[in-house]
Order: C-alpha cells, then structure tokens, then sequence
C-alpha cells in the first residue's frame, strides 16, 4: 500500500506540488494525468524516494521512506520498479545487461536464472533478439521497452509507469496496456501510470486522478470520464486552457 | 562588489564542504564495501587505456629534457652527471606532474562526462532507483581506480622518460651509456622513486574526486555537461600545480 500525506514540493522557490493526498491499496490500478509540467513525474520520483518533500509524509508498506535510512531506503526500493519517462538506460552497457543489472546488483541469482529471466522480460516486451544491441541504437519506443523489461526484471510489487506508451504504435501500445493489466490481474501488481495517451488511461486504470494546480483531485473513473462535465472531461476531450 | 565577492566564497565553501564528503562517504564505501568488479573495470579504463599517451608523453620529454641537459652539460664537462640529472628531474617532478596533467586530460574529462551525461540523463537516478548508491557505484570505483593507477603510470612514464634521454645522450656520442645509468644510480634515491610515486597517488585521488563531483553536479542539457567537464579540467589542473609545489616542498626539501 502506498499512501502520501499532505505531500508538498518546491523547486528553487516554485511550488510544484501542494498538499498531495493519494491512498493506492495493493493490486489498484490508477492513472495519473495533467498538463505537461504539473509535477506528475516529480510525484512518483517522491514515492521512489529520489526527492524528498518539503512537507508531508511518503508511506510505502506503511514505513514513511523519508524518515528511514538510506540503507533501508535502499532496500525498500527493491520492491518498486520504475519507468522513467526518458528510460534512462545505461548506455555503457548493452540492452541484456540492462536488464540484468538489477538482477545482478541486488539479488543472489545464478548467471544462468538470470539469462532466462532477461530472455523472458524481453519476450515480454516483444524485444526478444535485442539483447546484444547497444541502447544508442535504438529508437525511442524500443529504448522505453527496454526500461521496461529491467523495471520489472526484479518482479516489483509496485510498478511506477511515466508514459508508457508514448511512442509506441497502437499495437504495440495496446500490448503494453495489456501487459499492464496482466500484471496487475495475475501479480497483484500495484501500478500508477503516468500518460497523456486516452487508450492508456481507459485500458489500464480503476481509477484516474487528475493533477491540477499542484494537487490531485477527487478521482474519476474509466466508464464516466469521456462524458464528464468536470475539468476531466474538459481535459481529457481538450478543451481545458 | 562586495556581495558579489561574498557570494562567490560562500559558494567556493559549500562546494569545498560537499566535495569533502563526497570523498568521507566515497572513502568509507572503498574501504567498507567495494564494488570490486566496477574497481577492476574502471583500472582498466582509466588506467590501463591511458598507458599509450603517457608513453608518448614520457618518452618525449625525456627527449625534449635531455636535449637541454646533454648540450649544457657537455659545455662544462659534466657529462657524467647527465643520468642522474635526468633521473632526478623526471622522478621527483616531470614524471608525476606531467602524468598527472595529461591524466587530467583524459581520465578527468571523461569522468565528468560521463557522470554528467548519466546524472542529465536520469541514469543516476536509475541506479538509485535500483538500490544502488551511486557514490558507492560510480564515484567510489574511480576514485578507487585513479589512486591506485596513477602511481603505476607515474612510474612507467619515469622509466620511459629516462629511456627517451638515454636515446639523446648516447645520440650524441660523447655520453657513456654505462655512466649515464651508474650516475642515475648514484644520485637517485629510494626516497625520490618513493616521493614521486606518492605524488602519483595524491594527483590520482584529487583528478577522480574533482571530476566526479563536477560530473555529478552537472545540470540538464549539453551545455551543463560540456561546462562542468571543462572546469573538471581546469579545477584539476590547478589543484596538481598547487598541490606539486607543497608536495615538493614536504617530500624533497
Ligand atoms: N530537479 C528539478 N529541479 C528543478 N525543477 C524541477 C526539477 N524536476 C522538476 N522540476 C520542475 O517541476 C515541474 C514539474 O516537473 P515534472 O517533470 O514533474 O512535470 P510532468 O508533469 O512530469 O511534465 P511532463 O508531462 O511534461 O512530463 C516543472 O516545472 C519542472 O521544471
Ligand atoms: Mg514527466
């Protein structure tokens, strides 16, 4: 369970983020969307730890990760894995070798598991045969795969998507949604998925909350938010200036 | 005016207090608990891929000395001393300072590059994210690597340098090959070998430091990386100069 209180971050004076209050139970879906700039991926680098907020509290498996210590932070992150909006691959390492680097770092397995492990995230992902590739050689969509593949090399409880499937095609994007989902329904996977892609926001989420004016509001759900007369509906169908 | 030289001391202090502990936490992570596979790579990388420029370097300076030595030394007889001059000058300050310098060059930029490029484009994040701690993952292992080579290539371009003013003085036919190595013998001192060496390992610690906590400081797009790489250079530079005269003085005075 993932829950945050009263969460408020600046950067250099600028108010991002103002008393955010979010409670994710395990297993939930939700997406999270907002003008480009509300602070959506400063919101789940907070729940990673990677900022700290200025006020408020950050609950993940009821331990508030900015009071513990940096070894245990550590630990518990383990537990989480995250999509970076850029991927953020390693580039001084091959395609396989990123997404064996959690494998290796954190965890005690044989050399052969790990292989089988990385073949199989990468069939996940319809990379299979890309090991060897260096990341520089590919495009944006494949390099988010592979982002991917290593966030959930180490079978995280709790996924964190920045834009999942943005350049993808509708195939490969529907894939993702699917695979999202997947995880969820079978895993118990808990996901917060961060997009500005509608097919995304209808196929992964229970719940859809709206960033705004550096808080999240009162959450919509899939079947209503095409129709809604509220800020969501505005947004959504674009007409929200 | 004031302000503005106000500021720019505070600012020189916070830098001078967070580069102090990025080497106390980097340091603890060397000696608690190495990351022994990125230590290996990164002494291969830095290391080991330096050997062919400090060769270069080394051998052309003790040509380029030697010239020097072996005309003005011949003029007033002293071609028996021409050895060990060459021996003392490169042990005691060409080898380590010139080392030091193109290392700066090469391992100091590309440190900073590198960690730049990594912190701009999430990569450092990525690794925290993924447990690691990236001092004990990125800045440590270099650190770790450049104090322990930097000795080893400060010892190879001395021998190469002294090769390189063999090549000259025997060149021009009026130096004894076997006087230019028992002269070297006589004049050069365990303590000067030693000296050198340790200015070796200063330099190599100071360039990893500097350049790493350049790199990491770096901020978004190119231009961020670009900067900090060059004044991870400089800042460098300066600090081997600085740093040579007051090891001189300690370690040869
Ligand atoms: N490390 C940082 N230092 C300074 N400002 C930052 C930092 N990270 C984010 N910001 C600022 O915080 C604001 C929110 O950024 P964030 O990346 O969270 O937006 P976003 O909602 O993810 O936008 P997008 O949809 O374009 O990805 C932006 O104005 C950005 O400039
Ligand atoms: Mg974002």
């Amino acid at each position: 369970m993932i829950e945050l209180r009263n969460v408020s971050k600046s950067f250099d004076g600028r108010m991002v983020l103002h008393d955010v209050n979010l409670t994710i139970q395990t297993g939930e879906r939700i997406a999270i969307i907002g003008t480009s700039g509300c602070g959506k991926s400063t919101l789940l680098r907070l729940i990673m730890g990677l900022h700290a907020p200025d006020a408020g509290e950050v609950l993940i498996f009821g331990e508030d990760i900015h009071r513990v210590s940096h070894a245990r932070l550590l630990k518990i992150r383990l537990k989480i894995g995250i999509l970076f909006q850029s991927a953020a691959l390693f580039d001084s390492m091959n395609v396989a070798a990123n997404v064996a680097f959690p494998l290796i770092e954190n965890f005690n397995i044989p050399a052969a598991r790990v292989i089988d492990r990385v073949a199989q995230k990468l069939e996940l992902v319809e990379m299979s045969g890309f090991g060897e590739h260096d990341p520089a050689d590919l495009s944006g969509g494949q390099r988010k795969r592979i982002g991917l593949a290593r966030a959930l090399s180490g079978d995280p409880e709790v996924m964190l998507y920045d834009e999942p499937t943005t350049g993808l095609d509708p195939i490969l994007s529907t894939n993702i949604e699917d695979l999202i989902v997947r995880l969820s329904r079978q895993l118990k996977v808990t996901s917060i998925v961060v997009t500005h892609q509608i097919s995304t926001i209808l196929r992964t989420a229970d719940k859809i909350y709206m960033m705004h004016n550096g808080t999240l509001l009162e959450p919509e759900s899939p079947e209503t938010i095409m129709t809604a007369t509220s800020i969501y509906g505005e947004f959504i169908r674009g007409g929200l200036s | 005016m004031f302000q503005y030289l106000g500021k720019r001391i505070g600012t020189f202090l916070t830098q001078l207090g967070q580069i102090t502990l990025l080497a106390g936490h980097a340091c603890r992570h060397i000696v608690l608990r190495p990351h022994v596979g990125q230590v290996f790579e990164q002494m291969y990388r830095l290391g080991v891929k330096s050997l062919p420029i400090t060769t270069v370097t080394a051998l052309f300076i003790g040509l380029a000395f030697a010239l020097q030595v072996v005309q003005e030394f011949l003029k007033f007889g002293a071609g028996k001393m021409i050895g060990g001059i060459v021996a003392l000058a490169l042990w005691r300050e060409l080898g380590p300072l010139l080392t030091a310098v193109v290392v700066a060059g090469r391992v100091g930029a590309a440190i900073a590059a590198e960690l730049g490029t990594m912190k701009v484009t999430e990569q450092v994040e990525a690794l925290e994210a993924m447990g690691q701690d990236p001092v004990r993952y990125l800045v440590a292992p270099r650190l770790a690597a450049s104090t322990l080579m930097m000795p080893l290539l400060v010892g190879w371009a001395d021998v190469v340098g002294f090769f390189g003013g063999f090549i000259i003085a025997i060149g021009s036919g009026r130096v004894n090959p076997y006087m230019y190595f028992e002269s070297a013998q006589a004049m050069l001192h365990v303590k000067d070998i030693m000296g050198g060496l340790v200015k070796g390992v200063f330099f190599g610690f100071f360039i990893a430091l500097i350049s790493a906590y350049m790199g990491l400081s770096a901020k978004s797009g190119a231009k961020g990386v670009g900067e900090v790489t060059t004044r991870a250079v400089v800042v460098s530079l300066i600090v081997i100069f600085v740093l040579n005269y007051f090891l001189s003085t300690a370690l040869f005075t």
